[in-house]
């Protein structure tokens, strides 16, 4: 895609400014990024053979890939803290050189940093409203609650202790005491913490080829190549798309 | 169709369809509530209460539930028979949510909820692409809420696609509320 060249075009002709700057980290994928460009044009090349090298990919693609599987999935996947990271010093630094370049290449590189910072901000964006919907069981739950940084965390208990006050101040301490839960389970199992609908359909398209795969249990295996489209229940897929087998469309 | 859930509005209103009922245990001054007349109820006297009253009532044996007559076995033999025809909104406007939770106590529900579902939604999506005609207008004024909220979805994707293919469907509109 053009944005991602564009991106990595930044930094490939000037590797010098990798060592000798100190804000840049040393993350290994980002020295690599010249050699990126050149492992992605030999990929399309060699396509019809089905090779699957480990193409090294950098903190924009997969921040984008991990945006777009947290648009897609109905609970919440793990926090690309590294990534995330990577982006912003990544963005200081572009920042940073923007001052001493002419007006329009300052606008083009405004621009590329704009992007980035949009994505961030719509991925936070995303997770926080998933937080919100179902906050009380991402924080009881140990699986979701690893998932959460601590930002998120903390951002979770005081929406919870928020809601709490809330529902208590308007109406709840005017019930009798033994009405006053809010984390009950009623009569017919019908629970007062909401859970994230874990068999929603959704869109996948595999990265790796994974082989025979049982989608039901009483149907036979499909074979998952790679690059192949399925639709199916989240809840099918969901340890694929964690080992990043799979990723959500 | 939603999931059962605790806080779903549909759910809530689905639950308080009547079923019959017979009273296991004399009932002194309810007899108001009932169907009105004397204020002391005896015991085998039938009474019309909401699923949800009559649910837990069971569990505590006061009452003896019994099937609701939107599901009898009469009303199972009808609905088999032409799915298309039947007018579900007179029978019981939240016809599937109150088929889903009464399908946890009588086995054969479920089956029939789904016969029935498969068949309508097919009409229901035709419908919805041929637009409004008049005989299609019986068969619309006769759905449930479920259907009728699916009906309306597939009218709004129609007119999303139309948008789409003449590219009108991302252009941004000034508001109506900014008049120049």
């Amino acid at each position: 895609m053009d944005t991602e060249n564009m991106y990595e075009g930044n930094f490939g002709p000037n590797p010098d400014h990798h060592e000798s700057s100190t804000a840049v980290p040393a993350s290994s994928q980002k020295t690599q990024l010249s050699d990126a460009m050149e492992v992605e044009d030999n990929r399309s090349a060699e396509e019809d053979e089905e090779d699957e090298e480990d193409v090294m990919e950098d903190d924009f693609s997969m921040l984008m890939r991990a945006w777009t599987n947290e648009r897609s999935a109905p609970d919440i996947l793990e926090y690309e803290g590294a990534t995330i990271e990577n982006l912003m010093e990544l963005v200081d630094f572009q920042l940073q050189k923007m001052k001493s370049q002419p007006a329009l290449v300052a606008n083009i590189l405004k621009m590329d940093v704009d992007r980035v910072k949009y994505l961030v901000r719509s991925y936070l964006r995303t997770r926080l409203s998933k937080i919100e919907q179902h906050a009380r069981h991402y924080v009881n739950e140990p699986t979701y609650s690893e998932r959460l940084s601590q930002n998120e965390l903390d951002y979770a208990k005081g929406f919870i202790g928020l809601e709490e006050k809330h529902v208590r101040k308007s109406f709840l301490d005017q019930l009798p005491p033994h009405l006053r839960t809010v984390d009950e389970v009623s009569g017919e199992g019908l629970e007062m913490v909401t859970k994230p609908d874990l068999d929603s359909a959704v869109f996948c398209r595999v990265r790796s080829t994974v082989g025979e795969f049982q989608f039901e249990a009483s149907e036979d295996p499909i074979a998952m190549k790679r690059n192949n489209v399925f639709i199916t229940r989240y809840s099918i897929i969901c340890n694929l798309l964690e080992d990043g087998k799979v990723e959500l469309l | 169709m939603a999931k059962r859930s605790y806080y779903d509005i549909d759910d809530i209103l689905a639950g308080q369809e009547r079923v019959p009922c017979v009273l296991r245990v004399d009932l002194d001054g309810l007899g108001s509530a009932g169907s009105g007349a004397a204020s002391k109820v005896h015991r085998d006297a039938r009474w019309a209460l909401p699923y949800w009253m009559a649910d837990r009532l069971n569990e505590e044996d006061y009452v003896d539930m019994e099937v609701s007559p939107v599901f009898s076995k009469r009303a199972n033999r009808m609905y088999a028979a032409s799915p298309e025809s039947i007018q579900l909104r007179a029978i019981c406007q939240h016809f599937y949510q109150f088929g889903l939770q009464l399908g946890d106590v009588v086995p054969e529900i479920p089956h029939v909820l789904r016969s029935m579902y498969m068949q309508r939604i097919q009409r229901v999506a035709r419908t919805a692409q041929q637009g409004h005609n008049v005989e299609a207008l019986d068969f619309v004024q006769g759905l449930d809420k479920t259907e009728a909220r699916m009906l309306k979805l597939c009218q709004q994707a129609e007119s999303a696609v139309a948008d789409w293919q003449q590219s009108k469907a991302h252009t941004l509109k000034k508001a109506s509320v900014v008049s120049s």
